[in-house]
C-alpha cells in the first residue's frame, strides 16, 4: 500500500498518526532505496514524501534555507544558483527525483564536502514526525544556537529510520566565482595514490580532491576568485608532480559528472565506507577484489560498487575493521560491518519510534 | 556500603574532597549568581574513575555533575547539593595527534588551546576558539556545542568532533562515530555535543584538526554607527565572501578593550567591524582586494588593514580581553549571549540600545556579527540596592528580543541554569516534551547534570 502523498507538514502528521502502529517505509526520490515495484503487496506501507515540496523560507543575505523535505534536491539547487549561493557540501543530484529528505536521510555529502565540510555541519534545524505523529522541531533558522537537544544532527544518516523529515533548515554558501580542475591520470593505482596524498598534503585549499579506482585518476578542484586560479593551479599541478590535465568550463562540469558513480549500475549495491587518508591505499588493495572503488574527500570516504552477496561485503569490512551502509540499492540503509554500540542509538530510537514502525 | 566508603575506595583522600573549606572552589562557576555545596568533588585521573564514579552514582541514586574548568556563563557546572561532582581537569592527556589523518584524540580536560598547541609543529590547529581557550576543557566545549569568532565559514564545536567515547548515566561505556570526517549512521556525535551534560560523561574526544591557513589579512574598520557596521557585514555576504571571521564591538567595549591592550582601535569611533580572510595568499589576496571594495562603499570612517602578524595579533587580543577588560568599566556585569538572524542585527542593536535607555542601565555590546551571535555585557554596581535586578530584567528583555526576531536564546554559552524557563518560550510544548522523553529514555533516573537545561517535571 503507497500512503498517498501528504502535501503539507500537516497532512504528513496526519498520515502518520492514522496510520500508527502499522510498519512505514519513509520514500523520498527512490534514487537511493528504490520504491516497491509493486506497492500494493508490499508488506509495509510506503509513505511518499515527494508532494511534502516547496521553499519556504530563503533570504540570500542570510545564507540560510528552509525548504520541505520532498523537495527534489535539484530544484533546491537551481533556486539557490539564481542567488549566487550553493549547497557547499556539493550533494550528487542523484537525478532528478533525489529529494532533500533522502540526501539528509542517507547523509549524502558529495566531492566538495572536502573543503567546509559535509551535510552535516550544514544542517541548522529541522522538524520529523516521529513514530506516534507527533510533530517535534529542534534547531532553528540561525547558524548559531546551543538551545535544546540537536536532534537534527542525528537525522543526518537516519535511513528513515527515526521519524519523517518534514522540513529542514541548511546553512548555503556564497558560490565560488571560478572552478578549475587539474586531473592526474596515473600509469597504476599505486602512482595515482602517491599523487593524491602529494596534493592532499600540500596546504593548496582545494575544494575536492577524488581518486578513481580503477582508472587511476585524480581529481583535484580549485575554486574561488577568478583572477587568483592561475596562480593556484600551476602550484597544484607542481605538487602533483606528474603531466596533467586542465579543465574548465562544461568540460570541468563533464568530467566530474563521468567520474562519478552515478555511471555505476543500478544492479548490486553502491557501498560507503567512511575511511582515514592513512588507510587509503591498503584499503582500496583489500576492497579491490569486491569491485571498483572510487575514494573522496581527500580519502575520508571509499564507494565501493559491488555484485557480490552483502555478506561477503560486509565479512571483508568486518576482517579489517571498517564500518560500511549500502547506500544505493535494494537494501540501501544496512550497515556492513563493524557495527555500532547500541546503547545510545536504541534509546534514541525507541524515544522517537516507540513502536519500530519505520522499516 | 554507602557512597562515601565506595568513593573512597576508588580515589585517595586528596582526590575526594569534601570538607567545606575544599569543596568552596567548586561551587559555582563562571556565572556566580548560582552557588551550591555538593556532598563531594572528586578529581579524576582515569577513564576507570570516571566509569566506576557514575556506576556508583546510578547505583545509588545520586545525581552528578562532570566539570571541566568551571568557565561556564549559564550555570552549567554548579552542583547540586545532594550531588557528586566529577572533576576532569587532571584526566588531560593528549593520547595522539595523528599528522597524516589530521585528527587529536584527547581526553575531556584537555584545555582547548593545548589542542592547537600539540598540533602546531605539524602545522595543523583545532579551529573552534571560544574567547575562553585558554582556560576551557574540550569536554566543556562537547558539553555545550561552544562556538567562537569562526563560526560561519567553520562550525561550532559539532563540526569538528569525528568521534566520542562516552560513559552513560547508566555508567554503560559507548563509542560514537570514529576517526574519518564522514561517518554512516544516524549522526550520534552530533547529537550528544550541545547535549549539556545530560547524556553523560565524555570520556576521550576526537577531534578534527585544520592545516593552518597559508595567510591572514585582517582588516578593521570603524563607522560612525554600530547600525552601518552591521549594514557592511550584510554586504560582505552579498559580495560572495566568506571571511574566516566578522567581529564587532561598539564603542563601550573599543574603549575598554583599548584601555586595556591599547590594540589601535580609532578613538571616537560609534563601532568597529573586525574582519578576517584566510587561506591560500592569492586567494586571499584576490579577496581583499573585493573587501577593500566593499567596505569603502560602506561609509566608514576609517579603514586600516594589519599590515603584518603583529598587527593581527594586536587587533584580535584586543577583541578577545573585551570581557575582561569590560570590568574596568563596571564593578558588576552580566555577558548575555543571543543570537538574532544577522540581516536583523541593526533591528536588534537599536532595539537594545532603546532598552538600555528604558532601564537606565549601560550595556556594552561585543558580538560575532558572522552568525548573527550577540554579547551585550550589561552592566551594574552589585553594592547598588536594586542594580542586580534591573540588569537581570535588561537580560530577560534581550532574550524575548532575539525570540521575536527569530533567533536563539544562547549561540554557543548553552541553557545550563540561567535560561531553562526561557527554553519553552523558543519550542513548542511538543518540542520540550520530546527533550524531555530523550533525556528519560538516556538517563530514566535524571542523574547526569539533573536540573540544568530542562526544568525538572513535577
Ligand atoms: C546517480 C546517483 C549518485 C549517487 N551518489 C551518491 C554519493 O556520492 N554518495 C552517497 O552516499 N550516495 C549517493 N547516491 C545515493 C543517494 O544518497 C541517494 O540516491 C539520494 O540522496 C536519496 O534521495 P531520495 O530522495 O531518492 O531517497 P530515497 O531513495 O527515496 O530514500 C533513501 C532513504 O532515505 C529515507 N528517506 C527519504 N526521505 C525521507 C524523509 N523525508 N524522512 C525520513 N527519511 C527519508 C528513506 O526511508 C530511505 O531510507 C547516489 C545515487 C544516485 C542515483
Ligand atoms: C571570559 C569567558 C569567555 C568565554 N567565551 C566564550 C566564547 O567565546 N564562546 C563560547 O562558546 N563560550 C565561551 N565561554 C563559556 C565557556 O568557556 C564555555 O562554555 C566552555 O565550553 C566551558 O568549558 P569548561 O571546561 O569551563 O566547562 P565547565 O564550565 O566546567 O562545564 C560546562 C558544562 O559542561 C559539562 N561538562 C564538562 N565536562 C564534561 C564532559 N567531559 N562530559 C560531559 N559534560 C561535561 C558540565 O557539566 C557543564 O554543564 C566563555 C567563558 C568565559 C568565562
Amino acid at each position: 500500500m503507497t500512503i498517498a502523498g501528504p502535501s503539507t507538514i500537516e497532512s504528513l502528521v496526519e498520515a502518520v498518526a492514522q496510520s500508527a502502529p502499522a510498519p512505514l517505509a519513509i520514500a523520498g526520490g527512490g534514487t537511493s532505496r528504490p520504491r516497491p515495484a509493486d506497492a500494493a503487496h508490499h508488506p509495509c506501507a510506503v509513505l511518499d514524501t515527494r508532494a511534502v515540496a516547496g521553499i519556504t523560507a530563503y533570504d540570500p543575505a542570510e545564507c540560510v534555507v528552509t525548504v520541505l523535505a520532498g523537495t527534489p534536491v535539484q530544484h533546491l539547487a537551481d533556486a539557490l544558483a539564481a542567488h549566487g549561493q550553493y549547497l557547499p557540501w556539493d550533494p550528487p543530484i542523484a537525478g532528478a527525483d533525489a529529494t532533500v529528505g533522502g540526501m539528509i536521510a542517507t547523509g549524502v555529502s558529495g566531492p566538495g564536502r572536502h573543503r567546509y565540510g559535509g551535510v552535516r555541519d550544514f544542517v541548522i534545524g529541522a522538524r520529523v514526525v516521529d513514530g506516534r505523529g507527533r510533530l517535534v522541531a529542534s534547531g532553528g533558522q540561525v547558524v548559531k544556537n546551543a538551545a535544546g537537544f540537536l536532534l537534527h544532527h542525528a537525522l543526518v544518516g537516519s535511513g528513515g529510520r527515526l521519524g519523517v523529515i518534514a522540513d529542514v533548515s541548511l546553512k548555503v554558501f556564497p558560490r565560488p566565482e571560478a572552478t578549475r580542475t587539474i586531473v592526474v591520470r596515473g600509469d597504476s593505482l599505486a602512482a595515482a595514490l602517491e599523487a593524491h596524498e602529494r596534493l592532499r598534503l600540500a596546504n593548496l585549499d582545494l575544494d575536492a580532491l577524488d581518486l578513481d579506482g580503477p582508472s587511476a585518476t585524480v581529481s583535484a578542484r580549485l575554486a574561488g576568485a577568478a583572477d587568483a586560479l592561475d596562480a593556484r593551479a600551476a602550484r597544484t599541478i607542481a605538487a602533483a608532480g606528474h603531466a596533467v590535465e586542465t579543465h574548465t568550463g562544461d568540460a570541468e562540469a563533464q568530467h566530474w559528472h563521468t567520474h562519478s558513480i552515478a555511471w555505476w549500475p543500478r544492479e548490486g549495491a553502491t557501498v560507503k565506507v567512511p575511511v582515514t587518508p592513512s588507510r587509503l591505499a591498503s584499503i582500496l588493495a583489500v576492497l579491490a577484489p569486491l569491485g571498483p572503488c572510487r575514494a573522496s574527500a581527500g580519502g575520508a570516504v571509499v564507494y565501493l560498487h559491488s555484485a557480490q552477496p552483502l555478506e561477503a561485503v560486509g565479512a571483508v569490512l568486518l576482517a579489517h575493521h571498517l564500518t560500511g551502509a549500502v547506500v544505493r540499492g535494494a537494501e540501501a540503509g544496512r550497515r556492513l560491518g563493524v557495527q555500532p554500540s547500541p546503547a545510545f542509538a536504541d534509546r534514541v530510537r525507541a524515544t522517537l519510534d516507540p513502536d519500530g514502525r519505520f522499516r | 556500603m554507602d557512597l562515601a566508603t565506595a568513593l573512597a575506595a576508588i580515589y585517595p583522600p586528596d582526590r575526594l574532597l569534601t570538607r567545606t573549606s575544599a569543596l568552596a572552589a567548586y561551587e559555582s562557576d563562571a556565572l556566580t549568581a548560582f552557588r551550591t555545596r555538593p556532598l563531594a568533588v572528586v578529581l579524576a585521573e582515569t577513564r576507570q574513575e570516571v566509569i566506576d564514579t557514575v556506576r556508583l552514582c546510578h547505583a545509588a541514586g545520586v545525581p552528578f555533575v562532570a566539570r571541566g574548568s568551571g568557565t561556564s556563563l549559564s550555570g552549567g557546572s554548579v552542583p547540586l547539593d545532594d550531588g557528586i561532582v566529577i572533576a576532569l581537569n587532571r584526566l588531560n592527556r593528549i593520547v595522539r595527534v595523528d599528522p597524516v589523518d589530521r585528527i587529536a584524540v584527547v581526553e575531556p580536560g584537555v584545555i582547548n588551546l593545548d589542542i592547537s598547541a600539540a598540533a602546531e609543529p605539524f602545522g595543523l590547529y583545532y579551529a573552534p576558539d571560544p574567547s575562553s581557550q585558554s582556560v576551557c576543557t574540550i569536554g566543556g566545549n562537547v558539553a555545550f556545542n561552544s562556538g567562537g569568532a569562526h563560526c560561519f565559514r567553520h562550525g561550532m564545536t559539532a563540526n569538528h568532533v569525528l568521534g566520542l567515547e562516552v560513559a552513560l548515566p547508566d555508567g554503560e561505556v559507548v563509542r560514537l562515530g570514529g576517526d574519518s570526517v564522514e561517518g554512516v549512521g544516524p549522526d550520534l556525535t552530533g547529537l550528544f555535543v550541545g547535549s549539556e551534560g545530560l547524556f553523560g560523561v565524555a570520556l576521550e574526544v576526537t577531534v578534527r584538526l585544520l592545516p593552518r591557513p597559508e595567510a591572514y589579512r585582517t582588516v578593521l574598520a570603524s563607522y560612525t554607527s554600530l547600525q552601518a557596521a552591521g549594514d557592511a557585514v550584510t554586504r560582505i555576504i552579498a559580495a560572495g565572501l566568506l571571511p574566516g571571521a566578522m567581529e564587532i564591538m561598539d564603542r563601550l567595549a573599543m574603549d575598554a578593550a583599548e584601555a586595556a591592550v591599547h590594540a589601535g582601535y580609532p578613538a571616537g569611533a560609534a563601532a568597529v567591524l573586525l574582519v578576517e580572510l584566510e587561506g591560500d595568499a592569492t586567494q586571499t589576496d584576490a579577496e581583499l582586494a573585493r573587501l577593500r571594495a566593499v567596505l569603502d562603499a560602506s561609509g566608514p570612517s576609517h579603514v586600516h588593514v594589519a599590515a603584518n602578524a603583529e598587527e593581527r595579533a594586536l587587533l584580535w587580543k584586543g577583541r578577545k580581553c573585551a570581557f575582561s577588560a569590560v570590568g574596568r568599566l563596571s564593578p558588576d556585569f552580566i555577558v548575555q549571549d543571543g543570537v538574532v538572524p544577522r540581516t536583523k542585527l541593526g533591528d536588534a542593536l537599536a532595539a537594545i540600545e532603546e532598552l538600555s535607555r528604558q532601564h537606565g542601565v549601560r550595556v556594552a555590546n561585543v558580538f560575532h556579527a558572522g552568525d548573527g551571535n550577540l554579547h551585550p555585557l550589561i552592566l551594574y554596581d552589585g553594592r547598588e540596592p536594586g542594580a542586580l535586578a534591573r540588569a537581570e530584567l535588561l537580560a530577560t528583555d534581550i532574550l524575548r528580543l532575539c525570540i521575536r526576531l527569530g533567533g536563539s536564546i544562547t549561540g554557543e554559552h548553552g541553557v545550563g541554569l540561567e535560561k531553562r524557563a526561557f527554553l519553552p518560550e523558543m519550542y513548542r510544548p511538543d518540542d520540550i516534551a520530546f527533550m524531555q522523553r530523550l533525556r528519560e529514555a538516556v538517563d530514566g533516573r535524571r542523574l547526569a547534570n539533573r536540573g540544568k537545561m530542562l526544568e525538572t517535571p513535577a
